[in-house]
């Protein structure tokens, strides 16, 4: 023995000895706790990277749908004219200085310009346009003849103009002003083409002003002209005296491709202040632009975004925690013994917890970079995958999320740590814990099951509002994963002993394991839970996907969409037939407002139907009366018509008035024309009755024979009508009384009598209300069938009516229900166009659609086809492009997210299984091991350990799939599926089973598999040399 | 450096199980002397293991006191009992495993425990003089896996001592060792008491380690159940009054049996009523 010495000779250095036995003897159980780290991190940091590549696609998205008007800034001074003198628009140059830096910082140059409209004096139909300036606008158009203009008064035209108007370069007009009689000469100097894509619209750098497009000659009855713009230069304006509607105009265009986010904000809400400004100061300057809508759009969506991003991110956050903290208790309770040897060495509880977290933290720490980048890389991958291109960048909130995790990875770590550190000395020192065998829910547990049922049970019943309503799903799982643990654990016990009684070795042992560690029942809420959040995230992705898909195909109707111009129903057949013979792709469309009038046959081919269309029968329902229709062909119509006796007219005095008789007619291209017949005879009496018709020369339907007189008069009698001739010839046409439509209502009384024979149509009168009155003959159906959308209102005492193509509601008669009517809002009716259109007027109160397949050569043809029959196409509506504008919002990005978090929960699982493999390896191989001494052969251990490890696995994806259906069921309402609440029926929220099913099937072999394979490799450890270690 | 005595009186630890309490201790009273070594004998369940956490502080007491040194360990605040341990108490558990850091070598495993008697002041000694003090110098910086059984038990014996504890208590510090270890490690530990004057307090179930003990200690039934003294047995009168029979004499004298003790000359004779043997 030898004496004491010096204290400095002491060494003690716990980051060594932490080093050494995290990595040098425990490097697997290191690598997952850094790789929980990493997915930690990598989770709570993502967040705020995904959520920023939303936004910044949104507002790529936005400003590249957005017009050029919308996507800019403009101050309009305009010119006033008053009874005692005028007030001409500011200098454009005091409107750019009106520009506050805020706005200027965030937008390109400002464009000066002058407008006004001029009309040339001279000429029959002089056209009228606009007369525009703007500085450096030469540099934005193409100039195909002639030069800039640079002198006042000289104008560059559209080419149009010049065929239009024979505008050559050196043609001079004398244009009006504003004031008195005076004029201002313009010189043609030169022709340009805009710079654009033909849209007329010109580049951005003209905020949508349309330049060319316009010029156009109508001619007929009221002629009319109008002219592109022609540009001249500012002095013109300067010159000249006050001109028509003159403006001055400062505008700028935001720059779309490098705008972020944060710029465009800034920019609404320097617009916001501008405008405000400009009110307080009462500046005759107007403000135009659609940033400060476009950004209440941004704030929308990315409020639904702050909903349902939590709603899939904050469980997954949530579970990782609760993994890390299950993790680390397992790792803490492994190292008691180590705890135990610094406590007998006088440490302390915080000295043994220090001693802990030296091994742990640094792990986890280390975690936390992976787990950084992980996150950027993440960012990179959505920003790579969603619209939009915009400079990499950290997102704002990125380090924040990092601080989060750490601060949750630090705190989880040092409570684990307390926990264990601050135990009893005498339960530490014991060999190991004591396992219970007892069946028992600890006061903390019972405590958190209470806490999480009652969340569950508020979450049910709708108590649960706001950002808690988010945790619904996690904490349905929670409760399930909780209850199931415990239930398992006696009926895992009594199974398994009753299955050893029997002599079955494996399958009881399995259960009565399951039963007794408290690692089974960790295993069974980890995965419960993770089964439960995947199964949630994958079916709200598809749920999603699928509604965005039935939104799009109820918005768009048809893969495309052509409007196109007059009611020339006739025309459009034609030119169909024309482009497709066999009818099955392309159909003609009516639009009247609540009514869409269709041609059954084609329709039901080529429109999208997605919550299911209407039955054979019902489409049967919407024919018209099938009938013929009584032709005039002819100018001049003749018509015996008589009394009978008793015959009364009388107006509200009971003075005897004139009651008139006129016939309808209807021309093919929807024009509806009455044929004025005069005065009916007197009682008892009958004439010759005339009139004359021009537009039936080529040929009219006969559709009504019309009574009218004064308001409020009434007439009763009979009527007989016969001899109808047409240019002297006798005509065709029905005179019983099935040839015509009988009508009743409380004024008015119209009763076609009679079998016809003897060529004599009689009708019996009885009209006291407003008139004129028709009686339709029954080839127009007298109530139109329809097919009405659910949830309307049908008040009895209102009959059902149709819009008809006049714009006039028709009497209707319900054919059945339909869920939806394609492409149009709520409340609305699904009619035969054959049905709606005879006998009715199409009036610009109804305009007319070509539907047809998605087919290149189709549409082309169908275009041609339409042109040659003069009928213009106005508006294309593309179902790829409904589809693509839902697939480009927040609420579809979000959702997606769904795709991310079903993997990382099973992850999170997949790491349980590993660690907690990991660190009771030991004891398990040692368990093993005393089986094979004691004669268990090696066949047997290696099931056994297998199977043990597989029962928690397979009750906890079946508990977690029940669980992220019943979540599923409850919180889907909850869920922004689509970027505006849908005003129709159309949300589907039932149960994506191919998604669940593919979830489940992966959760049930890919859990399993590793748990099998984590008992394979403890059974190749179990040496009987083993049984000597912990002795 | 001089030892700790030890006092005990009417100690009683209780054990709260599931359902039922266990009396692991009922009414010790035990004086062992400062620079004794004394070995703690008794059945399995007698309660020496208990007595031996009662002394290092890791349980309180259910009723009476504890004295080491100067220390009442019963109501000693636990960061007391923490530097009691760092510095004046060396606790060897059964099974050298659990005194050791696993991942670390026998060189840090001594620096480990000597930390806080460091940090309180103690002038301690190098802890390759500690590992030379018991032989296993040259296992210094080998991991404990390559260490033997003995090695293992000697160098948890010189964690135990490394901070030169006043009271060195050792459960069990020899089973499962083969002789050579045994005597090894008994040497070692009985060097420690010479050198020192560390007062060693050790159980064991071992008769040939019984038997080199200048005192044992009987515990059975959670009682004083007898004291040895140079090879000699003795009965212990505890404070209440109670006289344990040594073996021998209970073999004769079943549960039951009335005796009566009579004082003759200078001892005193025990004489059994049913005719039976009487004994001195």
């Amino acid at each position: 023995m030898r004496g004491w010495r010096s204290r400095s000779g002491h060494g003690w250095s716990p980051t060594r000895h932490a080093w050494r036995a995290a990595w040098g003897h425990r490097r697997p159980q290191a690598l997952a706790l850094v790789a929980i780290s990493t997915l930690i991190t990598a989770c709570t940091a993502f967040a705020p990277a995904y959520d920023r590549a939303m936004q910044q696609a949104l507002v790529d998205t936005l400003l590249a749908h957005a017009t050029p008007a919308d996507a800019a800034v403009v101050l309009v001074s305009e010119s006033g004219q008053y009874p005692g003198g005028s007030v001409d628009s500011r200098d454009p140059r005091e409107l750019d200085a009106l520009f506050p830096e805020e706005v200027a910082a965030h937008t390109g140059p400002a464009v000066l310009g002058r407008t006004a409209i001029v009309t040339p004096e001279a000429g029959d139909n002089p056209p009228s346009g606009v007369l525009m300036w703007r500085n450096g606008q030469c540099d934005h158009v193409r100039i195909l003849d002639g030069t800039c203009p640079d002198e006042a008064g000289e104008i560059l035209v559209s080419r149009d103009d010049v065929d239009n108007f024979d505008l050559r370069v050196g043609a001079v007009r004398q244009v009006g002003t504003a004031v008195d009689d005076s004029t201002v000469r313009l010189e043609v100097v030169g022709t340009y083409v805009p710079d654009d894509d033909g849209t007329g619209e010109g580049d951005g750098w003209w905020l949508g002003e349309r330049t060319t497009g316009v010029s156009a000659v109508v001619r007929g009855l009221d002629p009319s002209a109008s002219h592109d713009a022609w540009l001249t230069v500012e002095q013109t304006f300067v010159d000249a005296p006050l001109l028509t509607g003159e403006s001055s105009q400062a505008g700028a265009a935001v720059a779309a491709a490098s705008a972020d986010v944060d710029e465009v904000l800034e920019l609404a809400e320097g617009i916001r202040a501008l405008t405000a400004g400009l009110y307080q100061r009462r500046e005759d300057v107007q403000l135009r632009s659609g940033i400060v809508d476009l950004t209440d759009t941004l704030r929308d969506q990315v409020a639904q975004a702050h909903r349902t991003v939590p709603l899939l991110l904050a469980p997954l956050a949530v579970l990782s925690v609760f993994v890390l903290w299950l993790v680390l208790s397992a790792a803490t309770s492994e190292r008691r013994g180590e705890v135990a040897v610094a406590r007998l060495r006088g440490r302390g509880p915080a000295g043994a917890a220090a001693l802990l977290l030296l091994e742990l933290l640094p792990a986890l720490l280390v975690g936390v970079v992976p787990g950084a980048l992980v996150a950027l890389a993440g960012g990179v991958v959505a920003k790579a995958l969603l619209p939009g291109a915009w400079p990499l960048e950290v997102a704002p909130g990125f380090a924040t999320a990092l601080l989060l995790a750490v601060a949750a990875i630090v705190v989880t770590t040092v409570a684990a740590a307390a926990r264990t550190a601050r135990e009893p000395l005498h339960d530490v020192v014991r060999s190991g814990p004591v396992a219970t065998s007892r069946w028992a829910l600890g006061a903390v547990e019972a405590f958190v099951v209470a806490c999480v049922g009652t969340g569950v049970l508020a979450f049910v019943t709708g108590s649960l509002q706001g950002p808690l309503a988010l945790a619904g799903p996690a904490l349905l799982a929670l409760l399930t994963g909780l209850l199931v643990a415990h239930l398992v654990a006696p009926l895992g016990r009594a199974l398994g002993r009753r299955l050893l009684t029997s002599g079955r070795l494996v399958a009881g042992s399995s259960l009565l394991d399951t039963g007794r560690r408290g690692e089974g029942r960790t295993v069974i809420v980890v995965v419960t839970v993770a089964c439960a959040l995947a199964v949630f995230a994958m079916d709200a992705l598809a749920i999603g996907a699928r509604n965005r898909t039935v939104a799009a195909e109820h918005e768009a109707g048809g893969p495309v969409v052509l409007q196109v111009t007059g009611g020339d129903v006739d025309g459009v057949r034609a030119a169909l037939h024309d482009a497709d013979p066999t009818g099955t792709s392309a159909a003609p469309v009516l639009v009247a407002r609540d009514t869409l009038a269709v041609e059954p046959g084609a329709f039901r081919r080529v429109a999208f139907f997605p919550r299911g269309g209407p039955s054979d029968q019902q489409w049967r329902a919407l024919a018209p009366p099938d009938r013929e229709p009584d032709e005039i062909r002819g100018t001049r119509v003749a018509l015996e018509v008589g009394t009978a006796e008793g015959f009364t007219a009388a107006d509200i005095f009971g003075s005897e008035v004139e009651v008139n008789l006129g016939l309808v007619v209807t021309a093919p291209t929807g024009i509806r024309r009455t044929i004025p017949l005069g005065n009916l005879p007197p009682a008892g009496s009958s004439r010759t009755a005339r009139g004359t018709a021009e537009a039936c020369a080529g040929g009219c339907t006969l559709v009504a024979v019309r009574i009218s007189t004064a308001q409020g008069a009434t007439v009763a009698g009979d009527l007989e009508l016969s001899r109808l001739r047409v240019d002297g010839r006798p005509a065709d046409w029905g005179t019983s009384s099935d040839d015509w439509n009988a009508f009743e209502d409380q004024d008015t009384l119209i009763q076609p009598a009679g079998s016809g024979a003897d060529g004599v149509l009689r009708v019996g009168l009885g009209l006291s209300g407003f008139y004129p009155v028709e009686m339709t003959s029954a080839w127009v159906p007298s109530l139109v069938p329809a097919l009405i959308s659910s949830g309307q209102n049908d008040p009895i005492d209102k009959p059902l009516a149709v819009t008809g193509p006049n714009g006039d509601d028709r009497l209707a008669v319900d054919a059945g229900q339909l869920r939806l009517v394609p492409a149009m809002p709520k409340d609305t009716k699904l009619v035969g166009l054959e049905s709606l259109v005879r006998g009715a007027a199409i009036t610009p109160d109804s305009h007319l659609e070509v539907w047809l397949d998605d087919d290149p050569a189709l549409e082309d043809g169908v275009r041609g086809a339409l042109l040659d029959q003069g009928i213009a196409i106005t508006e294309v509506r593309r179902y790829a492009d409904v589809r693509q504008a839902y697939q480009d919002t927040v609420s579809a990005w979000s959702l997606s997210l769904g795709a991310a978090v079903a993997p990382a929960v099973g992850l999170l699982a997949l790491l349980v299984l590993l660690v907690l493999a990991l660190i009771g390896w030991r004891g398990r191989a040692r368990d093993l091991a005393i089986l094979r001494l004691n004669g268990v052969d090696r066949r047997t251990t290696r099931r056994l350990a297998v199977w043990t490890r597989l029962p928690p696995v397979l009750i906890a994806v079946v508990g977690g799939v029940v669980a992220g259906l019943a979540g599923a069921e409850v919180a889907m309402p909850d869920v922004t599926l689509l970027p505006a609440p849908p005003e129709v029926p159309l949300i589907d929220l039932a149960t994506s089973w191919p998604a669940v099913v593919a979830v489940t099937a992966g959760c049930l072999v890919v859990l399993p598999v590793t748990a099998a394979l984590a008992g394979l490799v403890v059974v190749r450890q179990a040496h009987v040399e083993r049984v000597r270690e912990g002795a | 450096m001089h030892g700790l005595a030890i006092r005990t009186r009417g100690l009683v630890h209780i054990y709260h199980a599931e359902g039922h309490d266990v009396a692991a201790l009922s009414g010790v009273d035990l004086d062992v002397g400062a620079g004794e070594m004394v070995g703690l004998l008794g059945p399995s369940g007698s309660g020496k293991s208990t007595l031996m956490s009662l002394l290092a502080g890791i349980f309180r007491p259910s009723a009476g006191k504890v004295f080491v040194g100067e220390s009442e360990l019963s109501t000693a605040a636990p960061r007391d009992l923490d530097r009691l341990r760092a510095t004046e108490v060396g606790l060897m558990l059964q099974g050298a495993g659990r005194n050791l850091l696993p991942h670390a070598t026998p060189a840090d495993n001594v620096r480990f425990a000597q930390h806080q008697a460091a940090r309180a002041g103690r002038e301690l000694p190098a802890p390759g003089d500690v590992l030379a003090d018991l032989g296993i110098a040259g296992h210094a910086d080998a991991p404990l896996e390559e260490l033997t059984p003995g090695g293992l038990q000697l160098a948890a014996v010189a964690v135990a001592v490394s901070t030169r504890p006043g009271l060195l208590l050792c459960d069990e510090p020899t089973s499962q060792l083969d002789h050579a270890a045994r005597d090894r490690v008994l040497d070692a530990l009985a060097r420690v008491n010479r050198t020192y004057g560390t007062t060693v307090v050790l159980v064991t179930h071992d008769p040939d380690v019984a038997r080199v003990l200048p005192r044992t200690v009987t515990i059975r039934d959670g009682r004083i159940g007898g004291e040895g003294r140079s090879g000699e047995e003795y009965a212990v009168v505890t404070a209440d009054g109670f006289l344990p029979l040594l073996g021998q004499v209970r073999d004769k004298l079943p549960p039951g049996t009335l005796v009566r003790i009579h004082e003759v000359d200078d001892h005193f004779e025990l004489r059994a009523e049913d005719g039976g043997m009487g004994d001195e």
